[in-house]
C-alpha cells in the first residue's frame, strides 16, 4: 500500500467549501495583480497575504515548503539575471562590465517574487479544490468535458510518473546501468533506457485509461453527462467574488490610473 | 434469447504494412443463457482477452483490425454498437486494476459510469452505496484508491462497472497479479454476484482450482476457437488433455486421474465438496 | 576483487544480519530479519503482499541500504558496494517487463545487461544468441520486445537478465499471469540454472508452485521471518500458513477435511496419494 499522489489536500475550512468558481476567479485576480504589480514591497504584501490564506485554509507547512523547493532555485536564478542584465537607478556594485544596480536588483526581486506568487497561487487552488469539482467549474466556463477530464487526469498521472520512473531506474541499475559517475549531460544519456521505457510504458497505461474510461460509458450517445456533487453558489461564495473582483478592480484602477505600484523601489 | 450470442467470430490484429493477417480467433461459436456463469480458459495469447473485448464492442471499434462473423450482446450487435453505449449492459474489468482507477476517492471512482449515463444525483447516491456494499468496501468509501490493497483494489474496478448496473459481467483474468486474500476476495465476491442476481458472467482465468468452485460452465479456447465446452466436471476432469492445450488442470483433477491410475479407482472431481464426498465414501468402504 | 573472494565460481552466498529498515515517515518494512541463503541454494522467499519480500530482496542487489542491521553479498557487506557492481553479480528480475524493457530490437534488449558488464562485443553477440536459442525468442530477434505480446515480454524481460549469468538469481512474482506451459518451462530453466550451482531466489505467495518445484522456502509475515527450512518441512504446517495469508494447495485442505493431516499435510498429488494408501489400506473393507 502506497501513499496517495494527490495534489488534493483534504480540509474543510472556507477555502475548501468555496465554490471552485470562486477559487478559479482567485487565481485569476492573484495572477492579474502578481503579473501587473512592479514593486517589491508591494509584491511581498500580497505574498504574505497568500501566505496568510494557505494557514487559514489548514494547510500544512509542507504544502508551502514543497513548492518553494521547486520554485525557490528557479525565482533566484532569473532574479539574479534580470538584476544584471537590466540595470536601472543607481550602480551598488560594479565588476567588470556587470554592473549592480538598486533599481536592477529590485527589478530582479519583484520578478522573482512574482515567480514564487503566481506558482503558490496555482498550488492554493489545487491543493483544495477536488479535482472534479475543478472539471465542473471549468465546464460551466464553456470547456468542453473531456478537456476537463484531460485536465484532470494529467494531473493524477503526473505523480504516477515519478513513481514509474523510480521503479524503471531500479529495474535498469540492476541490470547494470552505471549512474554514479554521471553527471549534466552525459547523465541525460546514462538514463535514456530509463526514459524511452517510460515513454513506452506511459502510452501502454494510456491506452489503457482511453478504453477504461469508454467502457463506464463515457461518451454515451444521447446523454448529457451529471455530476454526483453538482457546485452550488451560496451566498457567501457571491460576497467572496464581489469581493474578490472589487479589489481586484480597485488594484487595476491605482495601478493604470495612478501608477501606484509601478517604481520597483520605494514603498510602491 | 442468450445473453451473448457469438457465431463465427474471426478476429485478426491490424496487419502492419504489406504482411498476411494473423487471425486469432478463427471461427469461435458461443452462446450463454442469461444468468449463468462461465469461465475461459487457454493458453497465453490463444485470444481470451480479444473475446472479452469483443463482446464489449471494444474490439474492433477501438482496437481496429478485421473481424468477421457475430457477437451480439443482449441483442444487440457488439461492434456496431457504440462501446459507452453497449457499456451500460456489459460490464468489462480489465486485468489491470491499476489503470482503471483514477479518481479522487474510492467513491468518486464509482460513482463516474452513473454520472457519463446522466443519473441524476439521489440515483448516483444510492447506486455507490448499493455497489460498495456488495464488493465489501463501503467502509472504505472516502479513501483514496492507491491506498487499497491488491485485492482491494480489484473490488472497487468491480464496484465501479456494477454501479451501471451491467445486465453482464466480463472479468478479464481477475486474480492474476493478486495473493491469495486477494484470490479469496474476489472468489467469494463472484459467488455472491452469481448467486444473487440474473446477471450473466463472464470470467477469464488461468487458475483452475479458483474457477472450478465457480464457473457453471467452462470454456477452453485453442487455435482461435472454442475446442471445449461443458460443466467444470466434464472439461476439466482430463489433465492430459488440458495441458496438451496449454491449460494447467485443477490440482483436484490431477489428483483423481492419479489416484484412478495407481489403485484402479474410477473417481471424477475437480471440487473440494466434491472431493472431499467421494473419498470419504471410498474411505467407508461396505454399509 | 575477483570472484573468488565472493563466492563459488557460480554460486553466492546472500545473508542478513538483524536486517531492519523503513521508509521515511513509515512503519518498518522489516524488523531484525536474520536470514542466511547458501551459495548455490534455491529458495522460494514467501510470504503474502506487503510481508516485506520484494523490500527484503532489493537489498541483496543495493536497491535498499538498512536502516539498521547489515547484508552480506559473498561474504562481503553491501555498504561496500556500488549498485552497478552488485548488479554484475546479484540479477534481479522484476515482476512488470515493461518497467525494464526499451531496446528497438530484442537481441539489443538482452545485450544491454551483458554491455553494461564491459563485456567484448564479440562475447555479447555470443551471449545474447546463446539466450535468444535458450528462451526460444530466435524468432523475435529483430522485433521491437514492446510489440509483442504479455507473455513473451515477460520472457524477454527475464532472458535479459539471465544474459548477465549473475551468480544470484532473484526473481519477483516470474509466475503470475504466465499460463501453464510458460511456468513449467520457466522452471525448468531455473531448476537448470540451480543446478550450475547458482543461487536461486524466487518471491512468491504461490504454496502450490514452491511445494512442485522449489526444494527450499523462507516465510516473512508484517515485515519478520518466522520460518526457514526444507520447503516440506515448513510448508506442511497449516496453522503457519494461516497467519502468514498462505493457502494450502486444494490437496492439502482435502486432507484435512478427510482428517489425514497427521504429522505430514500432503502439498501434491504423489504426497496425497501416498498418504490416501496408507489409509486407505488400514481401514479398507473388502468390495464396494
Amino acid at each position: 500500500m502506497t501513499s496517495a499522489p494527490d495534489w488534493y489536500v483534504d480540509g474543510d475550512s472556507w477555502l475548501h467549501s468555496a465554490d471552485a468558481r470562486v477559487k478559479l476567479a482567485m487565481v485569476a485576480c492573484g495572477l492579474a495583480f502578481f503579473l501587473t504589480v512592479q514593486n517589491a514591497a508591494l509584491e511581498l504584501v500580497g505574498l504574505l497575504i497568500l501566505l496568510a490564506t494557505y494557514r487559514s485554509a489548514g494547510l500544512p507547512r509542507s504544502s508551502v515548503t514543497g513548492v518553494l523547493r521547486v520554485l525557490l532555485p528557479v525565482s533566484l536564478f532569473m532574479a539574479v539575471l534580470r538584476g544584471v542584465l537590466a540595470p536601472q537607478g543607481d550602480v551598488l556594485v560594479a565588476w567588470g562590465w556587470l554592473r549592480l544596480t538598486d533599481g536592477g536588483l529590485a527589478a530582479g526581486a519583484a520578478l522573482g517574487l512574482r515567480l514564487l506568487a503566481a506558482g503558490l497561487l496555482v498550488f492554493l487552488w489545487l491543493h483544495t479544490t477536488r479535482p472534479s469539482a475543478m472539471i465542473q467549474s471549468l465546464v460551466r466556463l464553456g470547456l468542453p468535458y473531456s478537456w476537463g477530464l484531460t485536465l484532470a487526469l494529467a494531473m493524477r498521472y503526473i505523480p504516477l510518473l515519478q513513481r514509474s520512473f523510480e521503479s524503471i531506474l531500479d529495474a535498469q541499475q540492476a541490470r547494470g546501468l552505471l549512474l554514479e559517475s554521471t553527471v549534466g549531460l552525459s547523465r541525460v544519456r546514462a538514463l535514456m533506457p530509463v526514459f524511452v521505457a517510460m515513454v513506452i510504458s506511459g502510452f501502454r497505461s494510456s491506452q489503457q485509461v482511453a478504453l477504461a474510461l469508454e467502457a463506464r460509458g463515457l461518451g454515451a450517445s444521447g446523454v448529457t453527462r451529471s455530476d454526483w456533487h453538482p457546485l452550488r453558489f451560496r451566498r457567501v461564495d457571491a460576497v467572496y467574488l464581489v469581493a474578490l473582483l472589487g479589489a481586484t478592480a480597485a488594484w487595476l484602477a491605482l495601478r493604470f490610473g495612478a501608477g501606484i505600484g509601478t517604481s520597483p523601489l520605494g514603498w510602491w | 434469447m442468450p445473453s451473448i450470442d457469438i457465431r463465427d467470430f474471426h478476429y485478426a490484429y491490424p496487419p502492419l504494412g504489406q504482411a498476411e493477417p494473423h487471425w486469432v480467433l478463427r471461427g469461435v461459436d458461443l452462446s450463454v443463457e442469461a444468468g449463468s456463469c462461465v469461465g475461459v480458459m487457454g493458453a497465453t495469447g490463444v485470444g481470451k482477452s480479444t473475446l472479452c473485448q469483443a463482446i464489449g464492442g471494444i474490439v474492433p471499434q477501438l482496437t481496429g483490425g478485421i473481424v468477421r462473423g457475430q457477437v451480439r450482446v443482449l441483442g444487440r450487435e457488439a461492434r456496431s454498437t457504440p462501446v459507452p453505449d453497449l457499456a451500460q449492459q456489459v460490464g468489462m474489468v480489465f486485468q489491470d486494476s491499476e489503470s482503471q482507477l483514477f479518481n479522487l476517492t474510492v467513491e468518486e471512482e464509482v460513482a463516474f459510469g452513473p454520472e457519463n449515463i446522466g443519473l441524476p444525483p439521489e440515483e448516483i447516491e444510492s447506486r455507490v452505496a448499493w455497489a460498495l456494499t456488495t464488493v465489501g468496501l463501503i467502509d472504505s468509501r472516502e479513501r483514496s484508491p492507491y491506498q487499497l490493497s491488491g485485492g482491494e483494489k480489484q473490488r472497487l474496478a468491480i464496484a465501479a462497472t456494477l454501479s451501471m448496473s451491467p445486465k453482464v459481467l466480463v472479468l478479464d483474468e481477475p486474480t492474476s497479479h493478486l495473493d491469495p486474500r486477494g484470490k479469496r476476495e474476489i472468489q467469494s465476491l463472484v459467488a455472491t454476484m452469481v448467486r444473487d442476481s440474473g446477471r450473466t458472467i463472464l470470467v477469464v482465468e488461468q487458475d483452475a482450482d479458483w474457477l472450478a468452485e465457480l464457473a457453471d460452465r467452462i470454456v477452453v479456447l485453442a487455435d482461435g476457437h472454442v475446442v471445449l465446452d461443458g460443466p467444470p466436471d466434464v472439461v476439466l476432469g482430463d489433465p492430459d488433455e488440458l495441458l496438451a492445450l496449454g491449460v494447467g488442470p485443477p490440482q483436484l483433477s490431477e489428483l483423481a486421474s492419479a489416484l484412478n491410475r495407481d489403485l484402479g479407482t474410477h473417481f471424477a472431481f475437480t471440487r473440494l465438496d466434491q472431493a472431499e464426498g467421494l473419498l470419504k465414501e471410498d474411505l467407508g468402504g461396505d454399509r | 576483487m575477483g570472484t573468488a573472494e565472493l563466492g563459488t565460481d557460480s554460486g553466492l552466498r546472500l545473508e542478513t544480519v538483524d536486517l531492519t529498515f523503513a521508509y521515511p515517515d513509515r512503519l518498518p518494512a522489516l524488523s531484525g530479519v536474520n536470514l542466511r541463503i547458501e551459495s548455490g541454494e534455491y529458495l522460494a522467499l514467501m510470504g503474502q503482499n506487503g510481508a516485506g519480500k520484494t523490500t527484503l530482496a532489493k537489498h541483496f542487489n543495493g536497491l535498499l541500504r538498512p536502516s539498521s542491521g547489515k547484508v552480506l553479498v559473498g561474504g562481503r557487506n553491501t555498504a561496500s558496494f556500488s549498485i552497478g557492481e552488485l548488479a554484475r553479480r546479484v540479477g534481479y528480475a522484476f515482476q512488470n517487463p515493461d518497467h525494464q524493457i526499451f531496446a528497438g530490437t530484442t537481441r539489443d534488449e538482452i545485450a544491454f545487461g551483458p554491455r553494461n558488464l564491459g563485456l567484448m562485443e564479440a562475447e555479447v553477440t555470443d551471449r545474447v544468441d546463446e539466450t535468444l536459442e535458450a528462451f526460444g525468442l530466435v524468432e523475435q530477434a529483430d522485433l521491437p520486445p514492446a510489440m509483442l505480446g504479455y507473455g513473451t515480454r515477460r520472457k524477454v524481460a527475464l532472458a535479459s537478465v539471465l544474459a548477465m549469468r549473475p551468480q544470484a538469481l532473484i526473481l519477483d512474482e516470474p509466475t503470475s499471469g504466465l499460463d501453464r506451459r510458460s511456468v513449467t518451462e520457466l522452471m525448468a530453466l531455473l531448476a537448470a540454472y540451480s543446478g550450475e550451482g547458482r543461487t536461486v531466489i524466487v518471491i512468491t505467495h504461490d504454496v502450490r508452485l514452491v511445494a512442485d518445484y522449489v526444494p527450499h522456502c523462507a516465510v516473512l509475515t508484517s515485515g519478520r521471518l518466522v520460518a526457514r527450512g526444507a520447503t516440506h518441512a515448513v510448508l506442511r504446517d497449516a496453522s503457519l500458513l494461516a497467519a502468514t495469508g498462505l493457502d494450502l494447495p486444494p490437496v492439502g485442505r482435502l486432507a484435512r477435511r478427510l482428517g489425514m493431516d497427521g504429522a505430514d499435510v500432503p502439498l501434491d498429488v504423489v504426497a496425497f496419494k501416498r498418504a490416501y494408501q496408507a489409509v486407505r489400506g488400514g481401514s479398507r473393507k473388502t468390495g464396494r
